[in-house]
């Protein structure tokens, strides 16, 4: 035991437990410019759901470096000497230098109020601070009143199945009804959700919006758990069998254009400058293992430059959809 | 402690080599030693669903009809039924064979041993073929043989090369493995992409039966019978199982199948997407020539033999290079422009409210096989007026091809006039130069003569051509004043009674029975047990667009009971009626729509 010990060293856990903590803090620091960050944010909740990650991150990052520090010192100092005694006999005097740790330590009353009432304010803090944030995203009152700020309503419907998003859109002469009337109100807008009209338009693993329009999309699934993610809108939601949920984001950067080539439209884009860049494709993978084909199921997110564009898509997606010749 | 710390270390490393292998090559080969084989699974000679009587069976997600022939003798096995009648002969073969009492044996409860198993297959063999049977020494040929056409699954190819020993018919086949798209480099890519993406379901040779395919239902396709549902081509003409067009696959490959478990594969590239296609031809003209050699290369011995043997008459190599080629062909026929379904033009304003109800309306009854007065009347209507036109162009046509032959035969008239003329007057010159008659030889050298000038008499007719015309006109034969009242006095009475006839044989509702709400189960071609769709859910799976819902109206789905409705008949209506289904169709679904045009289902 002793021959063995003294290969790796008695400080072997310390160095390594320190080596981690390295690791740990230069990837950190240097993920972000290495592109293994989280993708830009292109949603307007995308900065409140980021503030809060990132406030989480640096309480626990900040707790995690000052218990990982103690740790490696303390295993540094009071390691076994190499005859597998103790360095430190247990009536021995702490160093002059710990004083105020140790006074503190002696006194258990005080330790018990402090690590219950530090932890306290730090979980309160991130139970408040994210009330406002997670209303503004879930709660149907306050995406009602954005989506009627604006001069249109958007709403589609996803079912998740195995394994691909099925969409459906208003048609265009629904589209064109709600928009003139802007009427949030209005019967059939509010029942289209839960009701498919003969004239909708379907599309697979397409979720066409457009850039500054906050959007409503009824999802639902038609077997069983999935879990609807757009981790460049910050939006999670899981899809459960026999429900309808709605979900609520505004992106706020667009990524499609349409092709001169093939008349389709094309994301990863800009559509402004033609700049192609991979930042700039949305996927929408399934969140929630959902069975073999989990790993495929993937959607893509097209975000158009206006409402003009998105309707000139809708237009040719319904002309597709409701095809009655051959070409 | 130090045991475990190193432990620690070797583990980290095992787990970095391991994650290094992420990501260098995503669709990597098949291995070589991964072989098609030959299969071992039953196969259908006749269709089943001809016999087999519709069933209230439950679903049976998981179970495969035949994955082995001797499953059949199992319980409740859905082949019981459609064989059953045949298990007697099968029964007598093993009683005579073992001295066992026929009337012991318990048809429900059968315990067979391998050679009984045989027996069976023998018995049952007007049906089924059951490949098992043949001898391993055989199947290493046939193996071979179809391996050096089809390759193996990490070189795939569809080897055309001296299929035929004529010239012009060997061009041809280049030609169809061409437009097929079955070169060796797609296929490559197409079996690496099938690896990743479609093996687990429809399994390496293409079989349907990968590991996930027992939790998918339906059952994932079997593409060695050459069989496919969605299609845009015309079944009316020739063979009504017709394979699709590579465009027909590639939108089932963009689009998925929505009520299965075949999802959307958009996402790859359309290289990808057309080397799948490819793949899948490749798989499918493989397995069908597969299934043609072992039914047509083997027999049973004679008598009581129990083993199947190679037919002497039929040489393996041949066998698979004539199915081979007869395949290639037969698919690449179906990605001719002509074998396409002609859509007739929809016949009125899709947004005209009143024309749809009124549509939607004869649609139903149509369903329903039961027209109604005006539906009858509507169809007669617009029908009738395009027979009438029919005929009057057909004798508009005759009556321009007579009137052309006369004037030929007026010029040719003039012509042969012309040419008399002249040797005539050349023979009374000549004879006025001799003073007597002209002797046989001499007429003869004027003839040659006057041919020789026939060139120049020619374009003096045709100078005069307008005048023959007009001279040949007065005799022209004209067509009768009253040519349309004829024809339609020929064709009106008793068309009210054929439209009828023809919009009471369309049998929607005798498969899918209140709407498709009741529909029962049947088999189809692959010999699994599907239900006519539901088609109140408004799921689709052939796609949703009118035009999807028109094709299968028109020409239906290969391997199923659906009948192909495109054929023209008698009354030349079947065709019209097809859109006032699909109108029908895509209401039925939405109960705000079936309001909107008064349309009732219960």
């Amino acid at each position: 035991m002793h021959s063995e010990i003294s290969i790796v060293g008695n400080k072997a856990w310390s160095i390594l437990f320190g080596v981690s903590m390295i690791v740990c803090a230069v990837g950190f620091a240097i993920s972000p410019l290495m592109g293994w960050w989280m993708p830009e944010g292109v949603s307007t909740h995308a900065w409140d759901v980021d503030f809060l990650f990132y406030v989480i991150l640096y309480v626990t990052a900040f707790f995690f470096f000052l218990t990982e520090g103690i740790l490696v010192a303390f295993m540094w100092l009071y390691a076994a000497n190499d005859d597998g005694k103790r360095p430190v006999e247990s009536n021995a005097e702490y160093p002059g230098f710990m004083s105020p740790i140790t006074s503190l330590l002696y006194d258990q009353h005080r330790v018990e109020l402090a690590w219950t009432f530090v932890p306290s304010v730090i979980l309160l803090y991130i139970a408040f601070a994210q009330v406002n944030t997670w209303a503004n995203i879930k709660y149907e009152a306050r995406n009602k009143a954005k989506a009627g700020d604006v001069a249109a309503v958007h709403q589609l419907a996803v079912s998740a199945r195995q394994f691909e998003w099925r969409m459906r859109y208003p048609s265009v002469h629904n589209f064109k009804k709600w928009t003139a009337e802007k009427n949030i109100n209005a019967d059939d807008f509010k029942a289209w959700g839960k009701i498919p009209h003969a004239d909708d338009v379907y599309v697979v693993n397409e979720l066409h919006v457009w850039k500054g329009q906050a959007v409503v999309v009824h999802l639902s699934t038609r077997d069983v758990i999935h879990s609807l993610n757009l981790p460049n809108f910050r939006v999670k939601q899981d899809a459960l069998p026999g429900k309808l949920i709605p979900v609520y984001f505004t992106p706020t950067k667009a990524n499609c254009k349409k092709s001169d080539k093939t008349g389709r439209w094309v994301d990863g884009v800009d559509p402004d400058t033609g700049k192609e860049s991979k930042d700039l494709i949305y996927d929408i993978p399934c969140a929630e293992l959902c069975g073999w084909g989990h790993y495929r199921m993937i959607g893509r997110v097209y975000v158009h430059k206006d409402q003009a564009d998105y309707l000139a898509w809708l237009e040719s997606a319904e002309k597709r959809n409701s095809q009655r010749t051959r070409d | 402690m130090a045991f475990s710390f190193r432990a620690v270390l070797i583990g980290l490393a095992a787990l970095s080599c391991g994650l290094s292998g992420c990501g260098l090559d995503q669709h990597p080969a098949y291995s070589s030693s991964v072989k098609y084989g030959v299969r071992k699974d039953p196969i259908l000679k006749a269709s089943l669903r001809k016999d087999a009587p519709e069933r209230d069976d439950p679903d049976r997600p998981g179970v495969f009809p035949v994955m082995k022939f001797a499953d059949i003798f199992k319980g409740d096995h859905p082949y019981r039924k459609a064989t059953e009648s045949l298990w007697t002969n099968g029964v007598n073969r093993v009683a005579k064979r073992t001295g066992r009492d026929a009337k012991a044996f318990d048809l429900g409860n059968l315990h067979l041993s391998a050679d009984d198993v045989s027996d069976f297959a023998v018995a049952l063999d007007g049906v089924l073929r059951d490949p098992t049977q043949i001898s391993d020494s055989d199947r290493s040929t046939l193996e071979s043989e179809l391996e050096s056409r089809f390759g193996t699954p990490a070189s795939p190819k569809v080897n055309i090369a001296n299929l035929s020993s004529n010239a012009a018919e060997q061009t041809a086949l280049n030609d169809a493995a061409q437009k097929l798209k079955l070169d060796d480099k797609t296929l490559a890519m197409g079996s690496t992409r099938y690896r990743v993406h479609c093996l687990h379901c429809h399994g390496v040779p293409g079989d349907g039966r990968g590991p996930t395919s027992r939790w998918v239902n339906p059952h994932p396709r079997d593409f060695r019978a050459g069989l496919f549902k969605f299609h845009s081509i015309d079944q009316t003409k020739g063979a009504s199982d017709r394979p699709p067009s590579r465009d027909d696959l590639m939108r089932t490959l963009r689009e998925g199948i929505e009520g299965t478990a075949m999802p959307t594969f958009n996402l790859l590239t359309d290289e990808e997407l057309e080397s799948l296609v490819s793949y899948v031809i490749h798989l499918s003209i493989r397995g069908q020539s597969e299934a043609g050699a072992i039914k047509e290369c083997f027999t049973w011995g004679k008598g009581d033999a129990t083993r199947m043997e190679r037919d002497a008459k039929v040489d393996v190599k041949q066998n698979v290079e004539e199915w081979a080629a007869f395949y290639v062909k037969k698919w690449a026929a179906s990605n001719d422009p002509g074998a396409a379904i002609v859509v007739r033009p929809f016949p009125f304003d899709p947004n005209d409210i009143e024309k749809l109800k009124a549509s939607v309306k004869r649609g139903q009854e149509i369903f329903n096989a039961s027209p109604s007065p005006e539906t009858i009347k509507h169809y007669v209507d617009t029908v009738l007026p395009r027979e009438i036109q029919k005929e009057m162009d057909k004798a508009k046509a005759d009556l321009k091809k007579a009137q052309d032959n006369l004037f030929k035969k007026a010029m040719d008239d003039a012509e042969d006039a012309a040419m008399d003329e002249l040797r005539e007057t050349m023979k009374k010159e000549q004879e006025k130069k001799k003073g007597s008659k002209l002797d046989q030889k001499e007429i003869d050298a004027i003839y040659v003569e006057a041919d020789k000038k026939s060139g120049e008499i020619k374009a003096k007719v045709k100078a005069q051509e307008a005048k023959i015309k007009e001279a040949a006109e007065k005799k022209f034969p004209q067509l009768p004043q009253d040519l349309e009242q004829q024809i339609r006095k020929k064709l009106e009475p008793g068309f009210p009674e054929k439209a009828a006839n023809t919009l009471k044989g369309s049998n929607c509702k005798n498969c899918h029975a209140d709407y498709g709400r009741q529909a029962r189960f049947r088999f189809d071609d692959w010999g699994t047990l599907t239900r006519p769709n539901n088609l109140s859910l408004g799921v689709f799976r052939g796609g949703r667009r009118p035009v999807d819902l028109y094709y299968r109206i028109h020409s239906a789905m290969p391997g199923t009971d659906m009948i192909l409705s495109g054929t023209d008949t008698a009354f030349g209506g079947k065709e019209e009626y097809i859109w006032d289904l699909v109108n029908f169709l895509t209401v039925l679904p939405y109960p705000a729509m079936r309001e909107k045009l008064g349309l009732k289902i219960n």
